[in-house]
């Protein structure tokens, strides 16, 4: 792993040279506009509470399925496996959440949109950095609408979920992000109701053991610790990120934070997840794609 | 700032002001000795407050030799970081190997690191390999009155930062008396460099005076 490791640093510009669907420019100047920004853009399309939607669950459990990273191009065999097991799955499952880099190229939107139709007003997702890339932030919001929300689920005895979707594409959630988080997110909503279950949804890591295998941004380490120290405090159960292409699970203070693999097969390990939520407890399936070696 | 076996022993005490993507402002002081222990070894040690409650302390033992015109040396470097406000510690080890002449130096290893929470020490991860870069560059000898300079970097003496964070320096120190020199530098780190969508992450400003002994 270690010989692994130092080949990609030493072979770094040759694969940034050699990936068509990166924004060089990007490195020096974002083609998108800022986490501000974003962030603007996201709650002009929010009611004030950042509360996007409500749904219901007939049951005191439900599943979620959640994919990452899908860098759809061409091959859309993938994303119709795993929409197909949503539909035929005989529990029903609640939504299907997608944590960011949905595609490789902005044109490539209507092609996603047209293959995940069957599940489009149960899709859930934040933007990841390549849905930046190229100045593709306004395509997003116009196919995918707000990056940064919140989404409750209610069961029938009452209960409610939380789920908090944020953007950190750009590898830190801004100024803004971080107060409406801090205020408005845990200070009221959290602070002022008994969630069963609160969960943080976003595309990168704000911790993981393993920063280096892939060529891809954190947050700077200030950013990631500071986050840390408010889900802890606001009891966040668990934090779900994608950007790596691997797989993580690990507790830290009290929260649980999962990379999850990507949905394409560039990483040694792909596959979507399938997360059941219960009365007391919150835990993950991982489905490998059939594909994998 | 790191010495050379050249150098003479030194200690340094810098006023620090930045701001970064948690702080609108902060401000600190660090102080830094370096202190050569014979021809081919140095060690150094770096202190840092900042008023956001991070303290740091490091040190280093750098044993090099003399090849040409040049040095090349081994940095092994033991860091201790507590982030009071995020009740967060690190405690990480590094080791660079390194290369310097008159006007450039590069180092390059890796480095270790166990994040713990401070009120419950068992709880911790570790992210256990990273890679560690410095590259420098003076527009004047080593040895001159005064100089000017840049440097990319993912770590200080107070902070080892994850691989694909690079910060930006440009430094300078004037020499007063021969004793007293004044230092400053100036660092930019990005967000979201490796993510391809680089904005403004934090800057900081460190100045202060360096007594040789």
């Amino acid at each position: 792993m270690l010989l692994y490791r130092s080949i990609l640093l030493c072979l770094l510009p040759i694969f940034l040279y050699s990936c068509t669907d990166k924004d060089f420019a990007g490195m020096l100047r974002a083609t998108s506009p800022d986490a501000d920004i974003r962030f603007g853009d996201s709650m002009d399309r929010l009611p004030p509470s950042g509360i996007r939607t409500v749904l219901d669950s007939d049951s005191e459990e439900y599943s979620l399925y959640l994919c990452s990273d899908i860098h759809l191009e061409t091959s859309t065999e993938i994303i119709d496996a795993v929409v197909g097991a949503f539909l035929s799955d005989s529990s029903r499952p609640l939504a299907f959440l997608c944590l960011g880099d949905l595609v490789s190229d902005k044109e490539k939107y209507f092609l996603l949109n047209e293959h995940i139709e069957p599940v489009r007003d149960r899709f859930y997702t934040t933007a990841g950095n390549h849905d930046l890339f190229k100045g593709a932030w306004d395509s997003f919001l116009e196919h995918y609408g707000p990056s940064v929300y919140c989404v409750e689920v209610h069961t029938p005895s009452g209960a409610s979920d939380l789920m908090i979707f944020l953007d950190s594409a750009g590898a830190t959630l801004g100024s803004r992000q971080m107060e409406w988080l801090e205020y408005q997110v845990f200070a009221t909503i959290v602070a002022k109701s008994q969630f069963r279950h609160i969960t943080v949804l976003t595309h990168t890591c704000v911790l993981a053991q393993d920063v280096v295998t892939g060529i891809a941004g954190s947050f700077a380490q200030e950013e990631s610790y500071h986050l840390a120290r408010l889900f802890s405090e606001y009891k966040v159960e668990q934090v779900l990120a994608g950007h790596l292409h691997h797989r993580e699970d690990f507790v830290f203070k009290g929260v649980r934070y999962v990379v999850h693999e990507s949905l394409d097969t560039s990483g040694n390990e792909s596959g979507y997840a399938v997360w059941h939520f219960g009365p007391s407890s919150a835990d993950v399936e991982f489905v490998e794609n059939q594909n994998n070696h | 700032m790191a010495g050379t076996v050249r150098e003479p022993s030194s200690v340094s005490a810098l006023a620090v002001v930045g701001t970064d993507s948690v702080s609108d402002f902060y401000g600190g002081f660090d102080i830094y000795g370096y202190m050569p222990v014979s021809n081919w070894l140095s060690a150094s040690a770096a202190a840092q407050l900042l008023s956001t409650g991070t303290y740091s302390l490091s040190a280093l033992c750098s044993p090099g030799l003399s090849v040409g015109g040049g040095r090349i040396f081994l940095d092994a470097t033991v860091l201790y970081r507590a982030l009071t406000e995020s009740a967060v510690s690190e405690l990480g080890f590094a080791l660079l190997a390194g290369y310097e002449r008159q006007y450039f130096s590069l180092r390059v290893g890796v480095c270790s690191k166990t994040v713990y929470d401070t009120g419950n020490v068992r709880d911790s991860f570790r992210e256990p390999f990273d890679f560690l870069y410095k590259l420098a560059f003076k527009i004047r000898p080593s040895e001159s009155r005064w100089n000017l300079g840049a440097s990319l970097a993912n770590y200080t003496p107070y902070e080892f930062e994850r691989t694909w964070l690079p910060m930006f320096f440009i430094f300078g120190n004037i020499d007063l008396t021969g004793r007293l020199s004044v230092l400053c530098e100036a660092s930019l780190k990005p967000a979201g460099m490796m993510n391809m969508q680089t904005t403004f992450g934090g800057f900081s400003f460190r100045t202060g005076i360096c007594f040789n002994f």
